[in-house]
């Protein structure tokens, strides 16, 4: 992402435990990997013990194309940068249906970086993963506007 | 599934505290504001404070049975409940657990009670369910660190979809609360009994788009209770008993931490639509024989989604049927005659009820004529929710 990237103020990290340390460090070089079962291959967001198709309890990393749409979104103003910069400052929250899974559809809360203004977003509108550092070698799994 | 016993316990003493501001009514502490809504409860019903002995709570309360029925004088604690998740949602699930335990003979007058002192906080804790600098929770990793922090923006997500696949407007939010704040106008209990127009609503500042201040209710202190016991013993108390007909309760399918990740049909909708399946079966009644509808009403899109989910509307003519005026008091069907969380005050739901039971007795301050059925549809972004049907006893 080279223009500015629009993320809020002081949200914490996530925590990094064993059932999700794969995503953020796929998303740290550069990859979109969501669990799936090892049983029946159904993807399943955010990371849960059992598989809602079929229950099983064994489960992989799959990387994603890492494409999807805009399923709904929410603009938020941000206190800390409003005041800084001395105008309205919102930043977005976004759920994203990804493209290229199986089972139900998987959807990924996060922020749409490059949309600033509260234009910048419909429903439907296609975005593809753009990925915030934190940490060491961990990444948030983030998005930007495609045409 | 087994067939439900219906109204096989009914309410027979409703109460509450003073209700204020945000904090305002830390001093007196939970205990306290809990006592005070239990003991107008048993004035209401004409009934000793030490003759309850069972508690009901939900919303993870804070507040300790013992400590309660210690300052009751309650001898013999028989019963005592709290639901299991659900938060501000859980209501109906606390009401469920008084019933099963005065219609299965573990207790003889269950109160169900929730008292709230809302924290200062700093804007990014509640969603987070963490106070700013702590670590977070793992459930919540998947949301808090992309700003995921406000209740609010829960609904904002709902109600954002909403709009684009129904043509719902912030003209059909706005009605929402204009409805709750010409009820609560002649409700002295009130905090807001100031009207506001669809102007005032569309220049009230944005909290998280579509919702503006006034789509949101006003973060409340206070507590109320309900005291629930079997129609046999109803019979020798002040009160007109009013019966719980049914209860149901329900999650949405696959609900989890901001409920982003279902399906439509729950996802954009308060995800009750098996909990109004159940609730009118269990009841006999349906959408049709229901005169005052209380919905849970923090913010406004739960109200238009309620509506829809609960058989008053078809799905997607949430909008269009509040802008018809059918919500108000003069409408097809009322909602909210004593003013919800957006007007009267907000209590996770209990007050709801409360005004359930007052329309029933016909002593409520904007009386629906002849009521005899009432609703309550709890909210969203916890699991499990469900609703509560009211019926005056013949």
């Amino acid at each position: 992402v080279s223009q500015a990237i629009n993320r809020p103020s002081g949200m914490p990290d996530p925590v990094v435990a064993p059932i999700n340390e794969g995503l953020w460090r796929a998303a740290a070089d550069g990859r979109l990997d969501i669990q799936r079962c090892s049983n029946c291959g159904a993807h399943r967001y955010p990371p849960t013990d059992g598989c809602y198709r079929c229950r099983s309890l064994e489960w992989e990393w799959s990387t994603v194309p890492g494409t999807g749409t805009v399923y709904t979104y929410t603009w938020i103003p941000d206190a800390t940068r409003t005041a800084e910069l001395g105008r309205d400052v919102r930043y977005n929250v976004a759920v994203i249906t990804l493209d290229g899974t199986e089972g139900d559809p998987v959807r990924v809360l996060s922020n749409v970086v490059d949309a600033a203004e509260l234009g910048d977003l419909q429903v439907g509108q296609a975005v593809e993963a753009a990925f915030v550092p934190f940490g060491a070698d961990l990444a948030l799994p983030c998005f930007r506007r495609r045409p | 599934m087994a067939t439900f016993g219906r109204d096989a316990a009914c309410i027979v003493g409703i109460g509450h505290s003073a209700y204020g501001s945000r904090g305002s009514l830390a001093d007196l502490g939970l205990s306290r504001l809990a006592l005070d809504a239990v003991h107008d409860a048993c004035r209401d019903a004409g009934l000793d404070v030490k003759d309850i002995d069972g508690f009901s709570g939900y919303c993870d309360d804070p507040t300790w049975p013992a400590e309660l029925a210690v300052s009751l004088g309650t001898t013999e604690l028989r019963y005592s409940g709290l639901v299991w998740g659900g938060r501000g949602s859980g209501l109906p699930g606390a009401v469920t657990n008084a019933y099963m335990a005065v219609a299965a003979g573990l207790a003889d007058y269950v109160v169900v009670v929730r008292s709230l002192i809302q924290q200062a906080r700093l804007g990014q804790s509640v969603g987070a369910g963490v106070q700013p600098g702590d670590a977070i929770p793992l459930s919540v990793s998947y949301t808090a660190p992309f700003g995921m922090a406000l209740p609010a923006a829960i609904y904002a997500l709902k109600a954002r979809r909403h709009m684009a696949l129904y043509g719902t407007t912030p003209d059909h939010l706005a009605e929402v609360t204009i409805n709750a704040r010409r009820n609560a106008a002649n409700n002295p209990d009130a905090r807001f009994r100031t009207e506001i127009t669809v102007e005032d609503h569309h220049a009230s500042r944005l909290v998280a788009d579509p919702l503006r201040l006034l789509d949101c209710c006003m973060e409340s202190d206070g507590a109320a209770a309900l005291i629930v016991t079997t129609p046999e013993r109803a019979a020798d108390l002040r009160q007109p008993p009013v019966s719980i007909s049914a209860v149901s309760m329900t999650g949405e399918y696959k609900w989890a931490t901001a409920s982003f990740n279902t399906v439509d049909e729950d996802f954009v909708s308060t995800g009750h639509r098996r909990a109004a399946r159940d609730l009118y079966e269990r009841s006999g009644l349906g959408p049709v024989d229901v005169d005052v509808a209380l919905f849970y009403d923090a913010f406004t899109p739960s109200v238009i989604m309620s509506l829809e989910d609960w058989g008053f509307c078809g799905i997607g003519e949430g909008g269009p049927f509040v802008a018809e005026g059918s919500i108000r008091r003069e409408g097809s069907l009322p909602v909210n005659p004593h003013g919800g969380n957006l007007a009267e005050v907000y209590l996770q739901g209990i007050t709801h009820l409360v005004e359930g039971v007052r329309q029933l007795r016909g002593t409520s301050c904007n009386q629906i004529d002849g009521a005899e059925v009432a609703l309550y549809g709890s909210g969203v972004g916890a699991s499990p929710g469900g609703g509560v049907l009211l019926r005056r006893s013949t």
